[in-house]
């Protein structure tokens, strides 16, 4: 298996001319059912994998569990994915739902880990700060923050996958990115009803 | 850039920043891909498990496999009016002749739903033929029990005796949910069809290798019109690349059609089966075999063996013949595997050495065989020992790794054996090929 991932690895770096496959030809064929083909594409895509759980998550241990587990989910699932060109957003979309589980089952314990674990990483705060509003945000409008400037996919991309009109997506981003800007600017408290709540609860809890 | 978006930027440069463990990175997805295929060779390994009930029966064969789901449109919406129907439409898309029985009325809508430990079967309607019949059910399973399957079925009379002989059955699992799933049973019954009321009894287990976990009930009472199946004598004998085969009855039923096949006992050749049997009439339409569910089965002469094609019994034509091009067929002296599972050998297989990679995980044996794309057989039955004891595995799997290898696993059975094992195979990616044409009226 070593070989193949090592193999799988070269033809993504690689000057991609000749034979070799595109991203969406592994990913049809992921579809069709091969398993090299599969493998090959969580293989293209695992950091953006990891780093999706590792933002959620904030521990290596547990992104690395979530990355096992989306492999599992996404071969199972892999059938069902329509359009190979937004394999990417699909699989990131995977861990996203998934991690925001996880995290609804052990709310309360997150934000001390945040700090322990992430201390020595950042000399400013903005990390954390960033961290603190999108926790604030509905789960739906912190995926698609994560989608468009974590992943860097395109507004339409994020529109076809998710079947919503691209106006409607920017819409939804601008006012995500409003909110986030409310929370940076200390106001956030009035506009997220019962999100402060929790807040206060986790920190209690600690 | 506004500063929202310089925030964010920042925020995703820190999360770059920080180190991939790429080995553990990639090790995690192997382990994720490998929980995958396990399960899903779990799941392939129940399509063509048999029942325990109809172990007893030897040499049904059962042929089972997930095809991708394609039906007429015309044929889903002249189902979709029937109740309850739509839901097994993907069980009859590979069976015109359970459609046309559809079509022309030969179908019960029964409807009734039972329930265990939170898993719920309906049996949702029935096709009859003389002697036996044909029940499709929808299945919805538990949430708290995601590893239940279908282990079996039976047919009781009201005194609760079985009246069932043999029978197969297939599962298809929904994509989207898998707890759902649509199922179909083919039973023969031990003696005519009964009149009164009788119950389908659904047997249900969990994992492969566990006890089964309850029944469900499900009584009914078919009141299908009686049909008279067409029986016809040929006893026509063609020879194939110098091999002998006798067609020697043909019935057509509203399940399906079955030809009697006499392959004779001196060929030096043994054939595994056809690979285009089929029926045609005068005006194009043409019946194969029976894609998902029975497909042949063994009688008392080991020679002997009836065929199954899709029914035409609906279908009213003046000329009927039957026809076949391609059979599987391997060297008598060369049908055998025989491996050494300690050493994880092979140590004698057909000449042109079509297995390989043998493995166990513990008493899970693979190998893997190199057909084409449209081999789909298990080549594994009964099997011996180095002491000539005969071994029976109680469950397999075939599963393919791209197009062209076929993965057969075989549970080799809870009990002391010597190597090496003996595997008379019944089916080889070989063939042999001719171009018979034979009448039946």
């Amino acid at each position: 298996m070593k070989t193949f991932f090592a193999f799988a690895g070269l033809m993504y770096s690689g000057d991609n001319g000749g034979g070799e496959l595109t991203e969406r030809e592994v990913a049809q064929q992921a579809i069709n059912g091969e398993d090299e083909a599969f493998l090959q594409l969580i293989s293209l895509h695992k950091e953006a994998l990891y780093r999706t759980a590792l933002a959620y998550l904030k521990n290596e241990d547990e992104a690395l569990e979530a990355v096992q587990e989306v492999t599992f989910r996404a071969y199972e699932k892999i059938k069902t994915l329509r359009m190979p060109e937004y394999a990417k957003t699909w699989l990131v979309r995977i861990m996203m739902n998934h991690c925001h589980d996880l995290l609804q089952k052990k709310k309360r314990y997150v934000r001390d880990e945040t700090l322990n674990d992430l201390g020595g990483v950042s000399d400013d705060f903005t990390y954390l700060e960033v961290e603190e509003a999108l926790s604030h945000l509905s789960e739906k409008d912190r995926q698609l923050v994560h989608l468009k400037y974590l992943h860097d996919i395109k507004i339409k991309d994020i529109a076809d996958m998710t079947s919503t009109p691209e106006g409607t997506v920017k819409t939804r981003l601008y006012k995500a990115v409003k909110s986030l800007r409310a929370f940076f600017e200390g106001k956030e408290e009035k506009r997220l009803d019962g999100r402060g709540t929790k807040v206060e609860e986790v920190e209690r809890g600690n | 850039m506004t500063e929202e978006e310089r925030k964010l930027k920042k925020w995703k440069e820190e999360i770059e920043k920080r180190e991939v463990p790429d080995d553990r990175l990639e090790n995690a997805i192997q382990m994720g891909y490998e929980r995958a295929k396990a399960k899903q060779m779990k799941t392939k390994r129940l399509f063509i498990r048999r029942s325990a009930w109809s172990m007893a029966i030897a040499a049904i064969l059962m042929l089972a496999f997930i095809t991708s789901i394609r039906v007429s449109l015309a044929f889903a919406s002249a189902v979709a009016s029937i109740p309850g129907m739509s839901g097994i439409v993907d069980l009859i898309q590979d069976n015109k002749g359970l459609q046309l029985a559809i079509e022309n009325d030969h179908y019960q809508k029964v409807g009734v739903t039972g329930e265990a430990d939170g898993m719920k079967v309906t049996l949702e309607g029935i096709i009859t033929d003389e002697a036996s019949l044909v029940a499709f059910n929808t299945i919805e399973f538990s949430s708290k029990r995601t590893n239940a399957f279908l282990s079996g079925y039976r047919l009781l009379d009201k005194e609760g005796e079985e009246i069932s002989e043999a029978g197969g059955f297939n599962t298809n699992w929904n994509l989207e949910d898998d707890l759902k799933a649509t199922n179909s049973v083919e039973i023969e019954f031990k003696g005519p069809i009964p009149t009164e009321e009788m119950i389908l009894e659904v047997e249900i287990s969990e994992e492969v290798d566990e006890d089964k976990i309850g029944t469900i009930s499900l009584p009914f009472t078919i009141n299908l019109q009686p049909v008279k199946q067409e029986k016809y004598v040929l006893n026509q004998t063609v020879v194939v690349e110098g091999q002998s085969i006798t067609i020697k009855s043909i019935t057509i039923g509203p399940i399906k059609t079955a030809v009697e096949v006499e392959f004779a006992e001196d060929n030096t050749m043994q054939i595994f089966g056809f690979e285009d049997l089929r029926i045609a009439d005068g005006k194009g339409d043409v019946w194969s075999s029976i894609k998902n569910g029975v497909y042949a089965s063994g009688t008392d002469d080991p020679n002997v063996t009836i065929y199954y094609l899709q029914s035409n019994f609906f279908k009213e034509t003046e000329k009927l013949s039957l026809k076949f091009n391609k059979l599987m067929a391997l060297d008598k002296e060369e049908a055998e595997l025989i491996v050494d599972t300690e050493k994880e050998e092979i140590i004698k297989q057909p000449k042109d050495g079509k297995f390989s990679n043998l493995k166990m995980h513990g008493p899970y044996m693979e190998i893997e065989l190199k057909g084409r794309e449209e081999y789909h057989h298990n080549p594994f039955s009964t099997f011996y020992d180095a002491d000539g004891k005969e071994l029976h595995s109680m469950s397999g799997s075939f599963s393919k790794n791209g197009n062209e290898v076929a993965i057969i696993g075989l549970d080799l059975p809870n009990e002391k054996y010597k190597n090496p094992l003996r595997f008379p195979l019944h089916a080889y990616p070989s063939y042999i090929k001719g171009n018979v044409e034979i009448n039946i009226k």
